[in-house]
Formats: C-alpha cells, sequence, structure tokens
C-alpha cells in the first residue's frame, strides 16, 4: 500500500514536474556528451532530487565546505550524475562545470569526491556507507546545539549491505529524528532485477519495526514525495524517517525503462534525446494537477 | 601498569582540554576503558554496539560537523572488517578521525587467530594520509593522544592490552616521532629499531648485548607513519648496519618501509618480524617467545646476525 498524502498546490506540482523534465534533459545531455555513466539510476532519482532540493533543504553553504547546515548524502554514489545535475540547476555547481563528467581528471568523477569537489557532501560509491555518514551528521549536528536535517538517499540494492542494517538500528537508538533515509526503489541492481538476486521484503515494515517512522510513495512524483517528506516530519521529532520511493530504472528513456542494460548504457543521440523530452512532456501533461 | 590503567584518565583529561572529542566504542568499551571518559562527559560519548563499519561511517559523520571522534576497537576488527569505510569515509575526505585500536598482535590476550592482527600496519599506512602512532610507554600516550587531538586528518593509534610502562628511556618530556634512546656512551656498531609497542623488550634485549660487549645504537619509532626518514637514516649512516625489530610480519609494516629506505644507501639491514604464519593461541609472553620477539630471543639474533655479517 502506497501512503496516501494531500499533494501540494497544483502550481507548484507544475513547477516541479517541470523542474523534473529539465533536469532528466540535463542528465541525458551530460551523459552523451561523457559518453558514459551510470544512466539508469540516474533517472531513477531525479524525482526523488528535485523533492529534495525544493523542500525547503538549506544549500547556501555546500560549496564552502561550512561545517553546520542540511545535507544531502547520496549513499548510492553511482548516481552521481544525477546529483550534479541537480546541484548545478539550484546554483551550487556552476552549470558548464558538468562538462568535466567522467573526464581523466575532472572534479565531476563517476562517484562523488568531496576531495575534488567540495559541494558535494561525502564521498560514496563503495555502497553501504552512506547511512552511517549521515547518522554522525544528525547526531553532529545536534550536539553541536543545532538540528539540522540530514537526508540520505539510499538504493534499493545497497540495502544488501549489512551495514545500512547497523546504521538503522543506531538510527532508532540515538533518535534521529533529523535523519531522513530515501530509498531509490528501483527493482533493480547491476546484476539484474532485486527479485532474481536478492531481493529486500518489506522494507518499510522492516524498519519501522526499528523504530523508525516510515512511508511508501510513487517515487516519480515530486508532489507525493513532497507532502510525504512533511508529513513524516510531522509525525515525530524523535525516530529516523525512511522513505521508500516507488522507481523506474531509466525512467523516461522507454527502452530503458526495467532493464538491466540500463545501468550503465551507451548515451543517446540527439535525435533520442528529442523523443524522450516529447514523450517525458507528454508524459507530465497527462498528469492530473 | 595496564594500558587500561593509563589510558583512561589520559583520554578523559583529553576531553576536558576538547570539548570537540567525541568517544565512540563498538562495543568493546570495557576493554578499551573508555569508561572514565564516559562519565565525566556522557554527552560526548557514543556506544554503537558491535559494528565497526557503522562506528566509522559514524565518526566520519560527526567529524564533518567540526567533532574530532575516537572510535575505539581492537585493531583487527577496525583494520580488516572496518578497512573500506576507514578508506572512503574518513581517509578520502582526509576527516579528522582518530582511530584507537587496541590488543595489537602479540598484545592480544591470547584470544588467538580471531583476534589476532599482525598485519594490521600493512591495511594502515597504505592510506594516503593516514597518520599512525604506536606508544611505547605512558608518555608516548600522553603524546600521541595530544597530536592526534590536535591534527586535521585521520589518525591511527596503536595500543598493546596489557602491561604498557611508565616510561622507557631517558625523557619525560614530549616523544618526537622518532628518539634515539641513550643507553651507552660508547660508540655504537649498530642501529637497533624498536618499532612501538615492543620497545620495551629491545631495550632489556640492547642490555644484554652491552653485557657481551657489543654496544647498540637504540632508535624507537613512535609515528610509524609519516617515518621520519632522517633521523633513522642518520643513525644507520653512524653505524653502517640496521636492525628493525616490529610486532607485526613482515609485509607492509614498518619494518619494510625501513628496509626501503636504507636499500637506497646500500646499508646491511634485517627485520626481525612475527612469522608469515598463523598463530596459536597464547598470552604475550608465550607468543613473543614464539615469534623470537622476546628480549632474549632478540638479543640471540641479533647477536648471530651481526657475526654472520662480520664474516
Amino acid at each position: 500500500m502506497r501512503t496516501q498524502y494531500p499533494n501540494v498546490a497544483a502550481d507548484f506540482a507544475r513547477q516541479l514536474a517541470d523542474r523534473a523534465h529539465a533536469l532528466r534533459l540535463l542528465i541525458l545531455r551530460t551523459h552523451a556528451a561523457a559518453g558514459q555513466g551510470h544512466l539508469g539510476s540516474s533517472l531513477s532519482i531525479v524525482e526523488i532530487l528535485v523533492a529534495l532540493m525544493s523542500s525547503g533543504i538549506d544549500t547556501g553553504h555546500w560549496a564552502e565546505g561550512a561545517p553546520h547546515g542540511d545535507r544531502i548524502v547520496l549513499s548510492k554514489g553511482h548516481a552521481a550524475l544525477a546529483f550534479y545535475c541537480a546541484l548545478t540547476q539550484v546554483g551550487v555547481v556552476p552549470q558548464h562545470a558538468l562538462e568535466s563528467f567522467s573526464r581523466n581528471g575532472g572534479e565531476l568523477e563517476p562517484h562523488p569526491n568531496e576531495h575534488t569537489l567540495p559541494a558535494v557532501q561525502a564521498s560514496t560509491g563503495s555502497l553501504g556507507q552512506g547511512l552511517s555518514i549521515g547518522l554522525g551528521l544528525a547526531f553532529g549536528s545536534r550536539m553541536c546545539g543545532r538540528d539540522d536535517s540530514c537526508f540520505v538517499i539510499l538504493g534499493d540494492g545497497e540495502l544488501n549491505e549489512g551495514q545500512c542494517w547497523e546504521a538503522a538500528i543506531a538510527a532508532a537508538q540515538l533518535q534521529l529524528g533529523n535523519l531522513v533515509a530515501v530509498v531509490d526503489a528501483n527493482g533493480f541492481q547491476q546484476d539484474g532485477p532485486m527479485d532474481e538476486i536478492m531481493p529486500i521484503p518489506g522494507m518499510a515494515a522492516a524498519w519501522r519495526a526499528l523504530g523508525w517512522e516510515t512511508a511508501d510513495v510513487d517515487g516519480h512524483d515530486c508532489s507525493a514525495l513532497l507532502g510525504t517528506l512533511a508529513a513524516v516530519n510531522a509525525a515525530s521529532t524523535d525516530r529516523p524517517k525512511l522513505i521508500v520511493a516507488r522507481t523506474v530504472k531509466g525512467r523516461g528513456v522507454p527502452f530503458l525503462e526495467h532493464t538491466t542494460d540500463s545501468h550503465f548504457p551507451p548515451p543517446l543521440t540527439e535525435v533520442e534525446i528529442a523523443i524522450v523530452d516529447q514523450l517525458v512532456a507528454k508524459r507530465s501533461a497527462d498528469v492530473r494537477w | 601498569m595496564s594500558v587500561g590503567e593509563l589510558y583512561g584518565p589520559l583520554l578523559t583529561a583529553l576531553g576536558g582540554r576538547d570539548e570537540r572529542i567525541v568517544v565512540v566504542d563498538a562495543g568493546l568499551g570495557s576493554s578499551m576503558q573508555t569508561g572514565q571518559f564516559r562519565a565525566a562527559y556522557p554527552q560526548r560519548y557514543v556506544n554503537l554496539g558491535i559494528a565497526e563499519a557503522n562506528a566509522v561511517g559514524f565518526a566520519s559523520g560527526l567529524a564533518r560537523r567540526g567533532l574530532r571522534p575516537f572510535v575505539h576497537s581492537f585493531s583487527n576488527f577496525l583494520a580488516r572488517r572496518a578497512h573500506d569505510q576507514i578508506a572512503i569515509s574518513v581517509v578520502v575526505a582526509g576527516l579528522p578521525v582518530t582511530l584507537v585500536a587496541g590488543s595489537c598482535g602479540v598484545f592480544d590476550g591470547r584470544n588467538g587467530p580471531s583476534h589476532f592482527a599482525g598485519d594490521d600496519l600493512a591495511a594502515i599506512c597504505a592510506m594516503p594520509g593516514m597518520t599512525v602512532f604506536e606508544p611505547a610507554d605512558a608518555v608516548d600516550l600522553e603524546t600521541t593522544l595530544e597530536r592526534a587531538r590536535a591534527s586535521a586528518g585521520p589518525n591511527y593509534l596503536r595500543l598493546r592490552r596489557h602491561g604498557m610502562p611508565q616510561t622507557i628511556g631517558d625523557s619525560l618530556q614530549a616523544r618526537e616521532a622518532v628518539r634515539v634512546i641513550h643507553i651507552n656512551s660508547a660508540p655504537p656498531i649498530v642501529t637497533v629499531v624498536a618499532i612501538g609497542a615492543i620497545l620495551d623488550e629491545v631495550v632489556t634485549a640492547c642490555r644484554i648485548l652491552l653485557d657481551e660487549g657489543i654496544v647498540p645504537e637504540l632508535v624507537h619509532v613512535l609515528r610509524a607513519k609519516p617515518l621520519d626518514e632522517a633521523t633513522i637514516l642518520a643513525s644507520a649512516r653512524r653505524t653502517g648496519r640496521i636492525v628493525a625489530i616490529e610486532n607485526h610480519v613482515a609485509h607492509g609494516g614498518c619494518a619494510a618501509g625501513i628496509a626501503a629506505l636504507v636499500a637506497r644507501e646500500g646499508l646491511r639491514f634485517a627485520a626481525l618480524t612475527l612469522p608469515d604464519d598463523i598463530l596459536p593461541a597464547g598470552d604475550a609472553r608465550w607468543l613473543l617467545a614464539r615469534c623470537g620477539l622476546d628480549a632474549t630471543s632478540i638479543a640471540v639474533r641479533l647477536s648471530s646476525l651481526l657475526s654472520s655479517w662480520s664474516h
């Protein structure tokens, strides 16, 4: 059962969908220019990133490495392409920096490296590590007399890693109500469908049993994601929050959606990107506001 | 005095000097002797249970908030089980996280192969930007804690579990990365490098050698990385011969680093290290003897080496 929450105002919902559309196209073009990248999982987190970036999160000092403020940790670091594009969309990273994506020695590496790009909140790519870092950020903020939020984007495949569960247990024990984990539940990992490899049944139920506030939503509906964020935050101040976002790997590119091959596909041609542009625009127009 | 009796008060005093210090335990607080800190500063103490990978990642997050986490576990559980977390969550960003790794090598306390880390330096010293300390006495330990507190990057503190002496050698002052310990005024004929906590065995071995008329120059390495190459080389050049002694396997330890250093100079070199073997469980004294690293064995091996080199 998906969690039902009232949508945000219709005009704002339309703005969010437009941002997601623009972000998706920017990802495709950046991927095409680089000639490589983890496209499928970048496309599945587009709406998650738009919702988080539109949730009132303070990105003001990200480029300076200031110790305080809200954070997003991209634990599924292979979706860095989408994260970089989202950072340019909100002005944290200049758009021309995207030209360095996946280039030899470029600052925008295939997996986020805060050493080369300080706007990245934590170096990731070795799966399973981001949630623990998020715990430290959330707990550390409270130790410093603040209550800055920390959002961690996880993959469902990443939940095969035991460290995620160590962190899940600890977050509840530490009562980290300022920690929000969003699982990009696209149902795939590199080698294929989760169901055929190592599924994680009942993610929300399992984490709820550990003491988390949980929700299960359409991960391609920005307004539903935003509404869910607001609802779980309102529900409890001392329980960490888990949002299971049901997504599609390769979302927006018909021949990549729900495929294992979407993980690291060859770049799309300009013609193909133009077709995706029209299809996504039509799909957005079909949404009832 | 056990290292635990020393460590708890020193850690607590450190916490009193710097409010950024946060102690993170991974379910071994009673062994690591963090209880006094916990009692003094409960708001700056977290025990995350038996989950080392999470503890290291958690510390990474704390450091990003301007705090100075000290993560405690045994050397095997940190260097091996949480190796990738140390590498990615801490080292890539160069964060000021201090890993306090107890029960190193033969000083474990008879727990056997599951707890025996004779290879942790190989794993940790290979990490770019990591600073590695192995104190031999209480003065070293206090020096090390302060250096780690003030550090801008990651640190690994390799501690023995039992029996750390108050002081070895001539100085109660803050220690340098490498120091020459004067045990005799006669001209030395060999440089003996004691790496870390094995110093007390090596001091005794050097006194046995002196009784035999062999004068060594004793050099102690407190900071295994980055290595103070100049001090070690200066001594080795004086004596022309150098032996490094280490509670670690030959591959990838500090002795291996010294070997590479002196090879450039064409100096006679040998290393007395742990064997390339899975060792049975036993207490520190038994294991030291088994590995030829107790004072008597070291003296015999050094004497033999010097005889073979003089032929």
